[in-house]
């Protein structure tokens, strides 16, 4: 086993990604702006679960990806893998909300929110790559055709769902309708509340039966001394 | 340097004015077809190469970083992007034609307001001691005709704390992979050279350069020897490439 053998995969990922993400960009004119602001800052972003670290700079040229660095960077920001993608479609991305997700930041905060947010506007323009592929008037075409679809699809699948729920509420009645699992909602909120205040007459009885005993005891322990001095 | 003085160019020995007149003209023929022949020779892999020596260079903003025996400048793109405005990246390279040909790539993608071309041998390199923050030289040393001397040189300009990457053909780790890559390099690389350069004898040179050059513990070795501590070398797509790196301290 050769010791000093070093495998080229990380560096092979991190070139494709700064890759994609560089075209993509070149073709989100917003998220370009908003990312020059940060121009000059190094984001370190340690995913976990799979581990794999990646340090993001902001150059003028775009971004540059490295698997490999030493030193820290502006900003590392440290979490699973899924945990950061969800994060990207949440609106919140203060570090309170950051750190609800598993996320940890070290390093500028600010920063940290600024970069996620501008990850989260990412807005690419797919015709325009489409066009750098197959032409300006195809691309339009097939960006249209694909909108449409996802337009059809939408509505279609809204009405799948609609048609469902009526079938298995009203036909079968399997499910309950939003009305009725309201009604039931309350009544186990009723149920509770009943429950809590049982529970609370419950201790104040046993309370007051516990603050009674001593009262009997010391009773009977005061008849049997006065057996005791009598003559 | 006297000219009784022998040393390789390729498998043949000859005097060292002849190995720097030979190099040059090898790579005065090579140099318009030198990117194209190396994504065809190394399929694409000589990027992730280069990619990986950028990476461990540490390299930071605001640094000052020399691209020794740059060629068509790869690298130099690479480092202008890290080292930003404030920092300064120096293209050098001993042939004029290799020279001409990074900068027009260079320019042309849009790099120049932090690299100076400097046309040098890396054997008494025209700067002041402890100059830059880090050196490479990829694919250039085996080239060199007195390559201590060059690491010598290179070691002087580095400034305390700096670090030199060599990458550079080394010997294979696996002696059944040595054997495929042997026939590979002897017989398809000429063919290759011939077909899209026109230039057969400059690939069989690079061939018979590959094996002569130092295996990877004679040139940590030698790096030590030059005045670099903490030398380490990382063996890359099986000890095809090796990446030396020493600091200067």
């Amino acid at each position: 086993m050769d010791a000093n053998r070093q495998s080229l995969l990380p560096t092979f990922v991190t070139e494709q990604l700064e890759r994609v993400a560089n075209r993509a960009l070149h073709n989100a004119p917003l998220t370009r702006l908003q990312l020059h602001k940060l121009e000059g800052k190094s984001f370190g972003i340690e995913l976990q679960r799979p581990h794999f670290p990646l340090l993001v700079s902001v150059t003028r040229k775009g971004l540059l990806f490295q698997s490999h660095w030493e030193g820290s960077a502006d900003v590392s920001i440290r979490g699973p893998a899924t945990a950061l993608l969800r994060q990207l479609r949440q609106d919140d991305t203060t570090p309170a909300a950051l750190m609800r997700a598993g996320i940890e930041v070290d390093g500028d905060q600010l920063l940290a929110q600024q970069f996620v947010k501008v990850m989260k506007d990412l807005d690419i323009d797919l015709e325009s790559i489409l066009g750098d592929l197959i032409g300006d008037l195809a691309a339009h075409q097939v960006t249209e055709i694909a909108r449409t679809g996802l337009d059809w699809l939408g509505r279609a699948g809204k009405a799948l769902l609609q048609q469902s729920r009526t079938f298995l509420t009203e036909e079968r009645k399997v499910l309950l309708t939003p009305r009725q699992h309201a009604r039931f909602r309350d009544d186990v909120e009723a149920l509770r509340e009943d429950t809590d205040r049982l529970e609370a007459r419950l201790r104040q009885l046993q309370q007051h039966v516990a603050n009674r005993q001593p009262l009997n005891s010391r009773s009977q322990k005061d008849a049997s001394s006065q057996e005791d001095v009598s003559p | 340097m006297s000219d009784d003085k022998t040393t390789h160019f390729g498998f043949k020995t000859v005097s060292t004015a002849e190995k720097a007149r030979h190099v040059g003209q090898v790579f005065h023929s090579v140099a318009q077809k030198y990117d194209v022949m190396n994504d065809l020779m190394s399929l694409g892999i000589h990027r992730l190469w280069k990619r990986y020596t950028i990476e461990m260079s540490g390299a930071r903003s605001g640094q000052t970083i020399l691209d020794l025996a740059g060629g068509t400048g790869d690298l130099t793109m690479k480092f202008s992007r890290i080292v930003g405005e404030t920092g300064k990246v120096f293209l050098a390279d001993i042939n004029s034609s290799m020279l001409n040909v990074g900068r027009d790539k260079l320019l042309d993608h849009g790099y120049a307001s932090n690299i100076e071309y400097v046309q040098a041998n890396a054997e008494s390199l025209p700067f002041a001691d402890n100059t830059f923050d880090c050196i490479t030289i990829a694919f250039g040393l085996r080239n060199v005709t007195d390559k201590q001397k060059a690491l010598e040189s290179m070691t002087r300009v580095l400034k305390p704390g700096g670090r030199l990457l060599v990458l550079e053909f080394s010997k294979p780790v696996n002696p059944t992979f040595e054997k495929i890559y042997d026939r590979y390099s002897f017989s398809l690389l000429p063919f290759m050279g011939k077909l899209v350069a026109n230039d057969s004898e400059s690939y069989q040179y690079l061939a018979e350069s590959i094996r002569m050059h130092p295996d990877q513990n004679t040139l940590k070795h030698m790096m030590r020897k030059a005045g670099l501590d903490r030398v380490d070398y990382h063996n890359l797509t099986g000890g095809i490439v090796a990446l030396h790196r020493g600091f200067k301290y």
